[in-house]
C-alpha cells in the first residue's frame, strides 16, 4: 500500500492547482480582470473599476463554480460506470443518459416547431434543461427496468448503447425535418457549455450533485468489492442488486442533471478516472472518488480557459476542447506507461 | 461429530433444466472435502448452489443448523468464504489490498481496517508465504502466486466454511500439492470446514477426509478409503479409457 502521506500530498497538490485554475478562470473573459484584482474582489474588498465586481459576482463566479461541479460530477459518474461495468471504456453516458437528454432537447427544439410551438417561452434554457432531464430519466428508467431482467452487466452496457443509437436516429429524423435556426439551436446545445448559468441554476445543479455524490459515498465499500467481480462481492456480503441500483441512480442524477444544464460534454467522464489512477496509483474508491472529482473539475476548468483563449469575443465549443486537449493526454500517458491501469 | 453442512435430496440446475440430482451428504466441522467428477457434470453449479449464489431446483441445504436461504447476505459472508474460477475483475490491486478485502464483512461502511484486521492480514501473508509479494500488483504474479493470494483473501474472511472452485487448475504438480496441503492444514489445525472441486482425484484421495463423486447416478459420498473399497472410483471415468487401480489408489490408462 502506498503510504497515506503520499495521497495527502496528491490531494494538497490537486486542491492548490484547482484553486489557481479557478482564479485564472474568473479573471479571464471578454473583460480581462488582473489576477490581483480578482483576488481582492473575491475577498470582498470593494472596487469600482468598470463594474468588475458585478461581472465577477454575477457572471464569472457562477460559471467557474459550474465548471467545477460539471467537471467533477462527470468524472465521478465515469468512475462509477467503469467500476460497475468493469470496463475501462465505460463513461457516464453508456447507459444512454446523454442520448436520452439529446432526445429530450431535440423533441423540444426541433419537434416543438413542427407542432407549432414556436413561442419563445417554449425555447428558453430552463425548458431545454427540463426537457433534457426528462429525456435522460426516461431512458434511464427503461434501462433500469431492462437491467432487472438481464443478469449480465455487459448486456446492460450493450442495451445502453442500443438505446443510444435509437435516440440518435430519432434525433437525425427530427433534424432532417426542422428549420435551419432550430437546428442551429440544437447544435449549439449539443456543443456543451459551462457558461450562461445563473446562480439559481448553479444552485439546483449543486443540490442534485450533492444528492448523487452522497449516494456514492455510501457505496464506497461496495464499489471496492465490485473490483473483484459481482460474485466475489456477493460472497463478501455486499447486497449486489441493491448496490447496482443505487450506482445507476446516482449516475443518472449526476450525469443527467449536468447534461440537462450544460449539454452532453464528452470525454471528461471517460478519461479522468484513468488519469487519476495513473497519478494516485490506487483502485481504492475512498481515495479515487474525491481525487477524481478534483481532477475532473481541474481538467474542465483548463479546457474552459482554453476555449476562451483565441479571441476575447468568441468562445469555442467546450465539447471540442475537452476532446482535443484530453485525448492526446490519455494517449500519451498510455503509450508512456505501456499499460492500462484498470 | 457435529454436522456442519447437511444436504438432502438436492437437485441443481438452471431454470427448469436439472444438471444433477439426488445429491445427499453431510460434512462435519473441520474436515476437508473434495468434489470430483468429469467436466460438465455440475461441480461448479453444485458449489454455487451450496453457497447460496443460485437457488436449488429442489431439496434442502442446511448450514450450521439453518437453511441457507434463511441467511442474510451479510451474515452468510461471516459463515462462508469463496474462491471462484472466474478471474478477478481488475488485477490492478496490490496483494495486501486484495487480501484486505476479505475483511469486508467486519469493517465499517468505509471499509476502514482496524488493528485486528491488520493482524489477520499479516497472519495470512505469513501462512501463504506472501510477505515478499505484499506490495506487488496482481498482474505481476504467476498463476500459482495468484491462487495463493485468492485463497489467502478467503481465509482472511475468517469464516468457519470455505468453498473453493478448482483451486489447483493451471498449476504444476508441486504447486497443486502445496495448495492442497495448505487447505488440509487449515482444516486440521484451524478447524475450518473446507469444500473444493477438483480434477486431481489421486491427490484428493491421499489428502481429503471426504469425497463426493458426482457421476449423475449415485453421487457417492464417503471417506476416500471407503469409496475405494466400494469400488466407486471405477465408474467415475469411462472404463475403455481409464481404469482405477484400487491397490495404489491411482488411475491407469486402458491400453
Amino acid at each position: 500500500m502506498t503510504k497515506p502521506s503520499s495521497y495527502k500530498l496528491g490531494f494538497i497538490g490537486l486542491t492548490l492547482l484547482l484553486l489557481l485554475c479557478m482564479l485564472i478562470s474568473i479573471s479571464l473573459g471578454s473583460v480581462s480582470i488582473p489576477l490581483g484584482d480578482t483576488f481582492s474582489i473575491l475577498l470582498g474588498q470593494p472596487r469600482t473599476e468598470m463594474g468588475w465586481e458585478y461581472i465577477i459576482w454575477n457572471y464569472r463566479l457562477p460559471k467557474t463554480i459550474a465548471a467545477v461541479l460539471i467537471g467533477g460530477g462527470l468524472a465521478v459518474s465515469g468512475l462509477l460506470m467503469q467500476t460497475l461495468f468493469r470496463n475501462p471504456l465505460a463513461g457516464p453516458f453508456v447507459l444512454g443518459i446523454s442520448s436520452g437528454a439529446s432526445l429530450g432537447a431535440a423533441l423540444l427544439l426541433l419537434g416543438g416547431t413542427s407542432l407549432g410551438l414556436t413561442q419563445l417561452f417554449w425555447l428558453n434554457d430552463v425548458a431545454i434543461a427540463i426537457a433534457a432531464s426528462l429525456g435522460s430519466f426516461l431512458i434511464l428508467l427503461i434501462v433500469i427496468v431492462v437491467a432487472n431482467s438481464v443478469k449480465d452487466t455487459m448486456a446492460l452496457l450493450i442495451i445502453g448503447l442500443m438505446f443510444g443509437s435509437i435516440t440518435s436516429a430519432v434525433v437525425s429524423i427530427l433534424s432532417y425535418f426542422s428549420k435551419a435556426e432550430q437546428l442551429q439551436r440544437f447544435i449549439f446545445w449539443s456543443y456543451g457549455s459551462v457558461g450562461n448559468l445563473s446562480w439559481q441554476k448553479v444552485g439546483v445543479l449543486a443540490l442534485l450533485l450533492l444528492v448523487g455524490l452522497t449516494i456514492c459515498l455510501f457505496c464506497i465499500k461496495s464499489l471496492n468489492a465490485f473490483l473483484l467481480g459481482e460474485q466475489y462481492a456477493q460472497s463478501m456480503g455486499i447486497p449486489v442488486k441493491k448496490t447496482k441500483f443505487f450506482i445507476i441512480i446516482a449516475t443518472g442524477i449526476v450525469a443527467g442533471a449536468i447534461t440537462a444544464f450544460a449539454g452532453p460534454i464528452a470525454f471528461i467522464g471517460l478519461a479522468v478516472p484513468h488519469l487519476t489512477r495513473q497519478w494516485f496509483k490506487t483502485m481504492d474508491h475512498k481515495i479515487l472518488l474525491p481525487a477524481v472529482f478534483l481532477y475532473g473539475a481541474l481538467l474542465l476548468l483548463i479546457c474552459d480557459t482554453i476555449a476562451q483563449l483565441p479571441t476575447a469575443a468568441t468562445v469555442l465549443p467546450i465539447n471540442a476542447i475537452t476532446s482535443i486537449v484530453g485525448a492526446p493526454v490519455v494517449i500519451w500517458l498510455l503509450v508512456r506507461k505501456r499499460k492500462m491501469l484498470f | 461429530m457435529e454436522k456442519y453442512i447437511q444436504v438432502e435430496d438436492l437437485n441443481i440446475g438452471y431454470g427448469k433444466t436439472s444438471i444433477a440430482n439426488k445429491i445427499n451428504f453431510s460434512i462435519p466441522k473441520g474436515s476437508l472435502t473434495a468434489i470430483v467428477g468429469i467436466n460438465g457434470i455440475g461441480k461448479s453449479t453444485l458449489l454455487r448452489t451450496l453457497s447460496g449464489m443460485q437457488p436449488p431446483l429442489s431439496g434442502t441445504i442446511n448450514l450450521d443448523g439453518k437453511q441457507i436461504a434463511d441467511y442474510t447476505s451479510s451474515s452468510l459472508a461471516q459463515k462462508q468464504a469463496m474462491v471462484l474460477t472466474t478471474p478477478i475483475a481488475t488485477k490492478n490491486l496490490k496483494v495486501a489490498e486484495l487480501i484486505a478485502m476479505g475483511r469486508h464483512p467486519y469493517t465499517n461502511w468505509l471499509g476502514t481496517l482496524g488493528s485486528y484486521d491488520k493482524e489477520i492480514i499479516k497472519q495470512q501473508l505469513h501462512i501463504f508465504s506472501l510477505e515478499d509479494l505484499k506490495d506487488k500488483y496482481c498482474f505481476e504474479l504467476s498463476d500459482g502466486q495468484m491462487q495463493r493470494v485468492l485463497i489467502a483473501r478467503a481465509m482472511a474472511q475468517e469464516t468457519p466454511l470455505v468453498y473453493l472452485d478448482e483451486p489447483t487448475t493451471h498449476l504444476d504438480l508441486s504447486h497443486k500439492v502445496h495448495i492442497l496441503k495448505l487447505l488440509h492444514r487449515f482444516a486440521t489445525k484451524h478447524q475450518r470446514t473446507i469444500v473444493f472441486t477438483t480434477h486431481e482425484v489421486e491427490l484428493a484421495i491421499q489428502l481429503c477426509d471426504y469425497m463426493l463423486l458426482l457421476d449423475g447416478k449415485e453421487n457417492a459420498f464417503a471417506a476416500p478409503c471407503e469409496l475405494i473399497e466400494k469400488g466407486s472410483f471405477e465408474t467415475l471415468f469411462p472404463k475403455d479409457l481409464i481404469q482405477f487401480d484400487a491397490r495404489t489408489g491411482s488411475f491407469k490408462i486402458t491400453k
